[in-house]
């Protein structure tokens, strides 16, 4: 019986760590979805100002409001990425990452520095600085997405080194899942063929007017400390009926004997009376002490009567199919 | 339906009864005819017509824990074989087996429309108290039998009461009848007749003095 606590015990936290693990790997999938989501929506960001700084720069409308208006996005879309980047990553991930701060921040730099001048009205000399820093923009946001997409790779990489480990520890748990199960239907049959035993002979003794056929338990079938002591219980109960069976029955046999011996005193007794009467020694209580007797005898017959029928009664219940 | 009526009309139950309440009776009544052996009702059964022995015998009994007969009373002819125990209902239990013991007529009457032209009128309650009150005393003897008397007063009582009877059935049956041992019985009679009381030829008792007879178990009742 302990083994099979155990056992349930073990499925129980089994099952529970399954469901556990099974749903960690479904968060941490999701998290990596949403991590391309946001690095490639920065790609697009980046991409997205610096077409804007060049059309900007190849235009003289004087508006910067586009370009504002990506910067912003851009800013909330960083402040997302760093929110979710709070969560550990890897040391390579992590060091890509401040790469790429610092990179953005560069960007940001240069961005805000166009910005500025290029609300200044042409000169030759804002006109070359304008030229400088478009060619500057060019190549840092060029590295940007270098970085971007090497820092998308080392998270592929670490979500497929994830998925692997996912998988191994999803196949050992189900494999020691199903195994526990086996183990634990293998015990759980034992146990359920040792009460059907035990109930169909307990049943028997109930309800069949015979105790016959009713062996002992084997103790073969029992695993278990409480089983075997269920069964050596039973089995002695078995035992305790027959024997009580036997004593009653030789009990029976021994008074009705006695009776018999008292039956033939008194039917002396009673003749003895008889041989008085017959010599008509009338006597009104001499006969009524005869009646008595009479009665007497009547009593004792019908007694040894049921007693015998009792017996025929005990051995047929241990017997009899 | 004549033969019916002229039955019914000989019956002492019915004959209170004027001609067109005999013609009700009967409108409501069958009759039927039984062998020995056969059981007209079981213990705790109920039923929906009333039994009346027209002519045989018939004897009610009850089993015991043990599968025992435990015999009660004989039901003679123009006598009623159901037993009443509740007025208000318009069905009857039974409340011990009845076995025709000599081939029998029985008159089966349709108890609800009994009770609505009869009884329901106050029409034959006095024929049915007497039925009542002779179970009654039969019960009484079988008191008197099973609980005060010994075996010299249940013989003495059967004698004196029922001698046809006894002369009628085997030893065995008698012992059986009285819950004695049939040894016990030729006991008995041996001392009857060795005190002078009664006589047996061939087989027949013959009872010479009824009255020391009653005075046995008439001692019993005393004591």
């Amino acid at each position: 019986m302990t083994k099979i606590k155990f056992l349930a015990v073990l499925i129980f936290i089994l099952a529970l760590t399954l469901a556990y693990f099974s749903k960690y790997a479904s968060m941490e999938n999701e998290r990596y979805a949403q991590t391309l989501k946001t690095l490639n929506e920065q790609k697009a960001f980046t991409q997205e100002i610096s077409k804007n700084i060049f059309y900007m720069y190849n235009n003289t409308e004087k508006k910067t409001d586009d370009l504002d208006t990506l910067i912003k996005n851009f800013v909330a879309n960083m402040n997302q990425r760093d929110d979710g980047f709070e969560e550990p990553f890897s040391k390579n991930i992590q060091k890509q990452h401040k790469k790429i701060l610092k990179e953005w921040n560069e960007f940001y730099l240069l961005v805000q520095k166009f910005r500025d001048l290029y609300k200044v009205n042409n000169n030759a000399y804002t006109n070359m600085a304008l030229k400088e820093l478009v060619n500057e923009i060019y190549h840092t946001n060029a590295r940007l997405i270098m970085s971007l997409n090497k820092l998308i790779a080392l998270h592929k990489n670490s979500f497929e080194e994830f998925l692997v480990f996912s998988k191994v520890v999803h196949i050992f748990l189900y494999i020691l899942l199903i195994f526990s199960l086996i183990y634990f239907f293998t015990q759980l049959k034992h146990i359920i063929a040792f009460i059907q035993r035990f109930v169909q002979r307990s049943k028997n003794i109930v309800t069949r007017k015979s105790v016959k056929g009713i062996e002992p338990i084997e103790k073969e079938i029992c695993s278990d400390t409480e089983m075997l002591r269920a069964v050596d219980n039973f089995n002695r109960l078995v035992q305790k009926i027959n024997d009580s069976i036997d004593f009653s029955s030789q009990s029976i046999e021994k008074a009705s004997k006695s009776l018999e011996e008292i039956e033939n005193n008194i039917e002396e007794l009673l003749d003895f009376m008889s041989s008085v009467d017959s010599e008509r020694v009338y006597d009104k209580e001499m006969i009524k002490k005869e009646d008595i007797l009479i009665d007497a005898l009547d009593e004792l017959s019908s007694s040894i009567q049921k007693l015998q029928k009792l017996k025929i009664n005990l051995e047929t219940f241990k017997n009899k199919e | 339906m004549q033969a019916l009526k002229d039955l019914i009309q000989s019956q002492t139950f019915f004959q209170s009864l004027e001609e067109e309440q005999i013609n009700l009776l009967v409108s409501i009544s069958n009759l039927h005819n039984y062998e020995e052996g056969f059981i007209l009702h079981y213990e705790n059964s109920t039923s929906s017509e009333l039994l009346f022995l027209v002519s045989g015998l018939a004897r009610a009994y009850k089993i015991d824990k043990h599968e025992n007969e435990i015999f009660l009373y004989y039901i003679y002819e123009d006598s009623l074989i159901s037993e009443l125990s509740d007025l208000e209902s318009s069905t009857l239990y039974a409340y011990s087996n009845v076995e025709i013991i000599e081939d029998a007529q029985v008159l089966k009457i349709n108890y609800k429309k009994f009770k609505e032209y009869f009884l329901d009128k106050n029409l034959l309650c006095s024929e049915l108290t007497s039925e009542i009150l002779k179970r009654s005393q039969q019960l009484q003897s079988l008191i008197n039998r099973e609980f005060i008397f010994d075996a010299v007063s249940k013989v003495s009582m059967m004698l004196c009461d029922d001698l046809e009877m006894f002369n009628k059935l085997k030893r065995h049956d008698i012992s059986l009848m009285l819950h004695i041992q049939p040894a016990t019985l030729s006991r008995v009679l041996k001392r009857l007749k060795r005190n002078g009381i009664i006589d047996i030829i061939h087989t027949e008792v013959i009872v010479k003095d009824c009255e020391a007879l009653r005075e046995i178990y008439k001692d019993k009742l005393d004591d």
